[in-house]
This record gives structure tokens, C-alpha cells and sequence, in this order.
């Protein structure tokens, strides 16, 4: 008893030097739902699935205010119902200004490991820096777009939450990642033929085949369980490329015109194609690829006069069809 | 009453504990060390600068908006023994920087010091840490005006923004921008700087010339670079930055 009043002072003076205890942050975890023929995503370690997470990244992900105007939101340009890509060739940014590409779809981003057409972001959760700070997408420095967070107690809230810490540089780009990682699409009709649930039609069985045979090559690059094997390849578009792909990033010659192999799923919903949407629909894409392509001293060896029939390039367009998640284009959790 | 002594005596201790748990500075050091500060004074053609004002760079009109750049590696060399790294400091270096300090070294004559103008390619290539996970108050972390490139993910090693005549009217009315970075645009720079840094604080005042940076450069016609898209024009500055550095005192 005697000593007591020692001890309530060492008890006050002792942790003096350590960090708040209490925080407020919920790491209720975000579990992804996957069938068995999808490995798990790895996650980074500084930016973990939580439901607080991807709550804050779907919020900002539909925020106008993160570009200069309040005009431009990430969805104005990866919309749900084309399977998070646009139907223009190149989408408009703040004030009409165009960019150079065409917005992708961002379905199963969580399995890229080098980000962008060029590769020249090195991972997904830097990825948000591009669009939210170009001259021609939303146009704002991200340290501004943090200050306007800032200001909203719902955000402060909300950053605190998911992060505990307010907005920043890293965690609206990790929030925003954390959101995008969950936009997985796999359950098209192709998946639920893979699980035995539905067959293909014999039109579909026969681009099936064609698909993944040597005759085509087509799964050599557009291969896996998310039909991209993450390649980065000239694809004989042009001889001269006014978008130099990942030369812009590289330097290197050997990289003129050459880019991302995308993914195939909800090919359909993704029109139009190729990096600057400068083809309108699946046939002329196949019947490129059909033809050839354009000589180029970087065009990949596969690609090549493939003398498919009509009927076969038909064939290969309803399998794309199978590729298509109809759930994933209505799916309420990415709303 | 022993016991009451006692207490006493581990209240005090307690106490004394209590307020230098939290620091790790050592006792008096043994030699005499001086802080070393760097600043930069930005001239052209040996005029002072100012954002406001129009400059004549080799026949061409030219107003700059942004002149900023990143400087690492640091060493000072002593007059014997050998050189001391300041290791992972980096400074952005801006007209409005003015003095940073740098590190502490014993006092003597230091005859040169080094640096690069650049971002080493570890911290450059954003793969581990990157420039979103820095504190605010880290040079490399996300700064306003930009010195990073989000498509490229790297640091804009030095960043020259404004406006030059194209046309000979006297107009400054197109925009220039020299933005170097990647691995290649990193440049040694060593300097003379016969300095005697004593105890308290030092400065190594240097003096950083923008018409010396563009010498040989035809400013009406080469006013652009974002390194990759004129990779050319981007080294041949690269070329001028070690010679654009003096020191003054």
C-alpha cells in the first residue's frame, strides 16, 4: 500500500515513449471469392483486403472529385456494365481532353504484376497516380486530391478506418487498389463449362478448339485461367507507331510498338480494341490477325497469315462470346 | 525510515530514468564536429534569377517557371583520409530551397565535395518503397510541383520548366520543359570547395548557372524533353550539369 503511489508513477512515466494505443482502424478482412481453376492474388503486405479497404477504394473509385473539375471519376472511363472498360476509342479526360489509349477493362487487375499498356508502372497499387494525375484524364495532383478528402469528415472518417491515417498519397492509391483487386470476373459461360455446368454450343466447341491449338496460337499469348500469359508483344497493327508502347518506357528500340497482351474476358463488352481502339469489333481484331499483320521488325513470330476460313473466324468469335460474365457486368458489390 | 529512504531513492531514479529514456544522444563528443549546409544559388550567365523576369540564353528569350533538381550521393573529402558518404540523403534542390542542412563531420579543411544530380536506381525504380509511402517530409516523397512521373514510375531527376521565344519576336510564348530522369540521366558532380568547417555551423554555398546548364543548346528549336521522347536533347543537358555547378564560398 506504501509503495503505491510509486507505482502509479512509473506506471505514468514508462510509457511515455510509446505510439497511442488505441486505433481506430477495422481489419475486418475482405476474403475474395474464387471457383478452384483461379490461384488466390497475392496481396502486398502494406495493403491487406479489408472490408474498410475496399468500402474507401469503391467510394473514391466513383469520386468526381478527385480530378481537377469534379467532372471525371475512375468509373466515367471503366464503366460496370462494359465490364469496367468504355466503348469509345479514347475517352474523353477533364475538359474533352484525349489521351492516346483506350481505357481497359479492369477485370482481374489483382493478377497483373507490371501495370498499364506499357508496363511502366511496376505495381497495381501505385496505379491510380496515372489517371487521377494526367493532363488528360482527371488532372490533379494527387497531394491536392488528398487536401479535398481531407476536408470531408466522411472521408477523414473513412481513411482513418481503412488505413488510420488520413488521405495521402498512399493510402487513396492503396484504397483504391485494394477496390480494384476485387473486381474478379470468373464466371463466365466458359468457367461454368470448365466446372461442368453448361456445354458449348458446336459452334463455340469448334473456336474452342481452334483457340487452343497450334494452328491458331491464340492461347500462347492469351493462355491461363485469365487468358493473358502478361506478355508484352508487337502485334503487327502498324509500321509505324505514333504510340510508341513500351519503348515510351524502356528506350529501348525493341520495344516500338510493342504492348500489353490484355485479357480476353468479357471480350465482347471491351469494343473497341487494340491500344488505341482503332479497331471497331471481334471480326476486324480476327481477321488481323487472320491476315497477319502489318511488317514490322518487332511483330512476334506468331503472328502470321493464319488462311482461316469464314466460318472458322466465326467459330473463334462465339467462343469469345463464352468469355462474357454476365453477374460480373451487374455484380452489386462493385456498385 | 530506511525504507522511506529507500523510496525515496527510486522515485528519484525512476525519474531520471524517465526523462532520458527517450533520447540517444551521446555525452560531449571527443573532436570538434561542424553541421554542413548546402544551398544553392541559382544564376543565369551569372544574373540572378527571378521566376518574373525574361533571360537571354544563348540568342533566345527564355523565362523559367520551375528550375528544380534532386541531389544524393553526397561526400565531402577531407585533405587526408578517406571520403565521408552521407548515405541515403537526398535534397530537392528549388530557387526557394535555400540552406539544407546535410550531415555533421569532424571539423578540418575538406577539399572537394561530390554529389550526383539524380535519384539512385534503387529508391528510382519505386519497386520496394516507393514515393507514396515516404513521409511527407522526405524530398522523395510525392511533391507539388511534380517531380515524379506517374506512367514511368521514377523521379523526374530535374525538372526545368518555362517559356521560350520560338520565333524571334521577343514573345515568350511557347512551353519549354526539360524533365530528365532514368537510370542514364543520373550525373556525377565533383566540386573544388577548399572549405574549413569548423564547430557549429557551415555552409557550402554553391552557385548553379541555367545558362551554363544550356550551353550549346539552340533553345528556339530544342525546348523539349521528357527524356524518353528525345532521349538526345535530354543527355546533352545531362552533359551541361556538372559543368552548370561552382562553388562560392
Amino acid at each position: 500500500m506504501r509503495y503505491s503511489p510509486l507505482f502509479m508513477l512509473l506506471l505514468l512515466v514508462f510509457p511515455s515513449c510509446e505510439q497511442e494505443p488505441a486505433s481506430p482502424v477495422d481489419l475486418t478482412p475482405y476474403v475474395l471469392e474464387l471457383p478452384p481453376h483461379f490461384p488466390y492474388p497475392s496481396i502486398p503486405e502494406d495493403n491487406k483486403l479489408t472490408e474498410a479497404r475496399v468500402a474507401l477504394g469503391k467510394q473514391l473509385f466513383y469520386e468526381p472529385a478527385l480530378s481537377m473539375d469534379s467532372t471525371i471519376s475512375c468509373a466515367s472511363c471503366h464503366k460496370q456494365a462494359l465490364a469496367f472498360a468504355d466503348d469509345l476509342p479514347i475517352s474523353p479526360g477533364v475538359k474533352g481532353r484525349l489521351g492516346f489509349r483506350n481505357s481497359p477493362t479492369l477485370a482481374n487487375l489483382a493478377y497483373l504484376s507490371v501495370v498499364n499498356k506499357d508496363g511502366g508502372v511496376p505495381k497495381l497499387d501505385l496505379q491510380a497516380l496515372v489517371p487521377i494525375e494526367d493532363h488528360a484524364e482527371m488532372g490533379l495532383s494527387v497531394l491536392q486530391a488528398a487536401d479535398r478528402l481531407n476536408e470531408d469528415p466522411y472521408y477523414r472518417d473513412a481513411f482513418e478506418k481503412a488505413y488510420g491515417d488520413l488521405a495521402n498519397p498512399f493510402t487513396i492509391t492503396r484504397a483504391l487498389g485494394a477496390f480494384q483487386r476485387t473486381l474478379i470476373s470468373a464466371n463466365s459461360t466458359y468457367d461454368q463449362y470448365l466446372m461442368g455446368e453448361v456445354s458449348l454450343s458446336p459452334a463455340q466447341e469448334r473456336g474452342r478448339l481452334l483457340f487452343f491449338s497450334e494452328q491458331t496460337d491464340c492461347s500462347s499469348c492469351h493462355g491461363s485461367f485469365n487468358f493473358t500469359e502478361n506478355g508484352f508483344f508487337n502485334n503487327g497493327l502498324y509500321t509505324t507507331y505514333e504510340d510508341w508502347g513500351r519503348r515510351r518506357v524502356t528506350g529501348l528500340p525493341e520495344d516500338d510498338g510493342v504492348f500489353r497482351v490484355p485479357t480476353l474476358r468479357n471480350i465482347t463488352m471491351t469494343a473497341p480494341y487494340m491500344h488505341d481502339g482503332s479497331l471497331p469489333d471481334l471480326q476486324a481484331v480476327l481477321q488481323h490477325y487472320n491476315s497477319g499483320g502489318t511488317a514490322h521488325p518487332n511483330k512476334d513470330a506468331r503472328i502470321r497469315p493464319l488462311q482461316l476460313s469464314e466460318q472458322q473466324l466465326l467459330d473463334l468469335e462465339a467462343f469469345l462470346h463464352t468469355l462474357t460474365d454476365t453477374a460480373f457486368l451487374t455484380d452489386p458489390r462493385f456498385q | 525510515m530506511t525504507k522511506i529512504k529507500f523510496s525515496t531513492l527510486a522515485l528519484l531514479a525512476a525519474f531520471a530514468l524517465s526523462f532520458t529514456a527517450c533520447d540517444n544522444e551521446d555525452d560531449t563528443p571527443a573532436v570538434q564536429e561542424g553541421t554542413v549546409n548546402m544551398m544553392f544559388e541559382y544564376t543565369i550567365d551569372g544574373a540572378a534569377f527571378d521566376t518574373t523576369q525574361v533571360y537571354d540564353v544563348n540568342g533566345t528569350a527564355v523565362k523559367f517557371s520551375i528550375a528544380n533538381f534532386y541531389v544524393g550521393g553526397i561526400e565531402l573529402m577531407p585533405e587526408e583520409g578517406d571520403a565521408i558518404p552521407v548515405a541515403g540523403k537526398y535534397l530537392l534542390v528549388t530557387p526557394e530551397a535555400g540552406m539544407q542542412e546535410v550531415t555533421t563531420v569532424p571539423a578540418g579543411h575538406y577539399h572537394m565535395v561530390n554529389f550526383f544530380v539524380g535519384v539512385d536506381p534503387t529508391n528510382n525504380s519505386q519497386s520496394e518503397g516507393d514515393f507514396t509511402s515516404r513521409n511527407a517530409d522526405d524530398p522523395l516523397s510525392i511533391q507539388f510541383p511534380a517531380m515524379h512521373w506517374n506512367w514511368n514510375s521514377g523521379y523526374r531527376f530535374l525538372r526545368i520548366d518555362g517559356q521560350v521565344d520560338t520565333d524571334g519576336d521577343g514573345e515568350v510564348d511557347e512551353s519549354m520543359a526539360f524533365h530528365l530522369g532514368t537510370a542514364n540521366m543520373l550525373q556525377n558532380v565533383s566540386v573544388t570547395a577548399h572549405k574549413d568547417v569548423e564547430d557549429g555551423s557551415n555552409m557550402l554555398h554553391l552557385q548553379f548557372d541555367l545558362a551554363k546548364l544550356f550551353e550549346g543548346i539552340d533553345l528556339s528549336t530544342d525546348y523539349s524533353t521528357h527524356t524518353m521522347n528525345n532521349p538526345e536533347l535530354a543527355a546533352a543537358v545531362r552533359d551541361n550539369i556538372a559543368g552548370a555547378f561552382s562553388m562560392m564560398h
